[in-house]
């Protein structure tokens, strides 16, 4: 059940982003919008297995992507008239690729450290701001001195997701306030985090004069990377020690 | 670009290096958050986001200190809301004669909707965008402060305790040797495990001389599927003296071992007494301490942070931590949050840059 579900929440992801790709935007929104019921039965039907929020481990997570990345779309489009569906259907099709590649793991229960109140918002603001963070990569790397409008979407996407990214961050450090003790441990995830974060807040600190566009997109592509970093390739790097093994 | 901006930019990207130098395990780096480079630059930082927040909020920083006074009340209004409001909640639930207790959380939780709405108001009406940008800053500085603080003054020991034993805490010996009297006397006296429902399997094979995790098993129509193709009922499962859960030994070479897998936990929790004085009499209180629900008493927090099964019973694991500049830091993150969210959403179309 729940592998169908991905899979046709897939599906629907990809045509949706192939029709955006071929201009056929109405159709594109519309596949979109039935790749997002799939992820929403998705959610609960991970919701009702895991018997809490399905947010535990990384297949739960990626899950999760297709159901933030519709609203998000649609406050682009609206804010900046600019229609990204290809992209953030695209975004939310590689997130499911990914989950669907992973275990099942149908007994995960959720631990007494993430029973928190802190759980459900930490997670969500991180994967909305990761979404949109991931998909603004693509109209800054479009941009040129020729066409400095896509640089202006991918500015406004990147002041959407700022504050989703640092609520995600500092919720964080107040969640293991409560629960570690300490509000920063300098744990692998969370140092990871906080340079994320601090490549967003240079790249805000740049003047927006077309002299600095190089290095404008090439902060907002580092970021991209190093939210590749901290969401996926710290899990896997070898004796981390990491307090957040759980996300894996 | 202005001077400021490129010494700013100069800091942070020295922070990035330094992170991003500690940021891979294999080469054994963290200990560069501690070294004196990073101490230097959080400094710095911290003095850059101080200078930053008064020149953004040159002109208008008695409008800008009215803002934040707002906000803090908006945020003890919310805060009012989810402590009095949760507690209404939890008493409701409990029934009976809770319920006048409820009625009286809830009529505190509504007045601090109230005073979020007010505050918060007046917050926005005060606020624009450049002023956010200056409480970002200044919250920056507020977390730094706190860190420092905590850097400087923090005291944090562990203890274990056995439950429901006559073993009392007050008083604690750190690291150094030295022991600080508590103003309260604290003991466990029960301990309270449940784990979740839940059945799952692992097929163990007895190689090298040890049983090692070949694989998981998952149940199917009350049988266990094997990697060759086999079958077991889950009914064969047998129990034994000294044996915590179900196992089925597999006949042939290797051999081969089913084991049921002890349930993950779903909760467990300290049931405390607090013996302290209150206005100068003493008070006792029975206190629960859960993972994310420590105890705070006379400047000290209490965290659950583990157990043990011992052959006397259970030890549980506690954290005391007194750190000075806490509430600080903390109220810096809120201050950050909020202050970001309203600079990025409210006023977009400002780069103040």
């Amino acid at each position: 059940m729940i592998q169908l579900l991905t899979g046709v929440s897939l599906l629907l992801c990809l045509a949706s982003a192939l029709a955006a790709g071929m201009g056929k935007s109405t159709a594109a929104r519309h596949l979109f919008y039935g790749g997002w019921l799939a992820a929403l039965a998705l959610f609960v039907a991970n919701a009702v297995l895991a018997q809490a929020i399905p947010f535990g481990n990384m297949r739960h997570v990626l899950c999760f992507f297709p159901l933030v990345l519709l609203p998000a779309a649609a406050w682009v489009r609206h804010r900046t008239t600019c229609d990204l569906t290809t992209h953030f259907a695209a975004a939310a099709a590689i997130a499911l690729l990914g989950a669907l590649s992973m275990p099942l793991q149908a007994t995960w229960r959720q631990m007494p450290a993430l029973q928190s109140p802190w759980f459900a918002p930490h997670v969500t603001s991180y994967v909305l701001a990761y979404g949109l963070m991931a998909v603004a990569t693509v109209p800054a790397l479009r941009a040129s001195h020729e066409s400095p409008h896509h640089m202006q979407v991918a500015d406004a996407i990147v002041r959407l997701a700022l504050p989703f990214m640092t609520f995600g961050l500092w919720s964080g450090a107040l969640w293991a306030d409560a629960a570690w003790g300490r509000y920063w441990a300098w744990d692998i995830k969370e140092t990871w985090a906080l340079l994320t974060w601090l490549i967003y807040l240079v790249y805000l600190h740049l003047p927006t004069a077309p002299a600095w566009l190089l290095a404008r997109k090439s902060l907002i592509f580092l970021g991209f990377i190093a939210i590749i970093i901290t969401f996926l390739v710290v899990n896997f790097l070898p004796a981390a020690g990491s307090l957040h093994t759980y996300s894996m | 670009m202005r001077r400021s901006i490129k010494i700013s930019l100069m800091i942070m990207g020295a922070a990035c290096v330094l992170l991003l130098a500690g940021g891979f395990p294999l080469m054994g780096a963290p200990e560069v958050y501690r070294s004196g480079a990073m101490m230097l630059l959080g400094l710095l930082a911290a003095l850059l986001c101080a200078v930053a927040g008064w020149r953004l909020a040159n002109g208008e920083r008695l409008r800008l200190l009215g803002g934040l006074i707002c906000v803090f009340f908006a945020c003890a209004g919310l805060a009012a809301v989810w402590q009095f409001g949760s507690q209404a909640v939890e008493m409701a639930r409990m029934g009976g004669p809770m319920w006048f207790g409820a009625l009286g959380m809830a009529c505190t939780g509504v007045v601090g909707l109230l005073f979020t709405g007010l505050f918060g108001f007046f917050a926005k009406r005060a606020m624009h965008g450049r002023l956010w940008l200056a409480g970002a800053h200044w919250a920056l500085v507020l977390i730094a402060l706190g860190a420092y603080m905590d850097y400087c003054g923090e005291r944090r020991v562990n203890v274990s305790m056995t439950a429901g034993s006559a073993e009392k805490l007050y008083q604690i010996t750190t690291e150094d040797g030295t022991n600080i009297p508590l103003d309260f006397t604290l003991s466990v006296d029960k301990f309270e495990l449940t784990r979740y429902d839940t059945r799952s399997y692992t097929l163990h094979r007895f190689t090298d001389g040890k049983w090692q995790v070949a694989c998981h098993l998952a149940e199917q129509d009350g049988a266990l599927p094997l990697p060759d193709g086999g079958k077991v009922k889950v009914a064969d499962l047998r129990t034994a003296p000294g044996m915590p859960h179900p196992f089925l030994l597999l006949p042939g070479e290797p051999a081969r071992l089913i084991m049921q897998d002890v349930p993950p936990v779903r909760e467990y929790k300290a049931l405390c007494r607090v013996d302290t004085l209150y206005r100068g009499r003493p008070e006792t209180r029975q206190v629960t301490i859960k993972v994310n629900e420590p105890l705070s008493c006379k400047g000290w927090v209490v965290y659950l942070m583990n157990y043990q099964d011992t052959a006397t019973g259970t030890r549980v694991d506690l954290m005391l931590r007194r750190a000075p500049g806490r509430l600080l830091a903390l109220a810096g993150m809120v201050g950050l949050i909020l202050c970001t969210t309203f600079w990025c959403w409210i006023r977009p179309t400002q780069p103040n840059r």
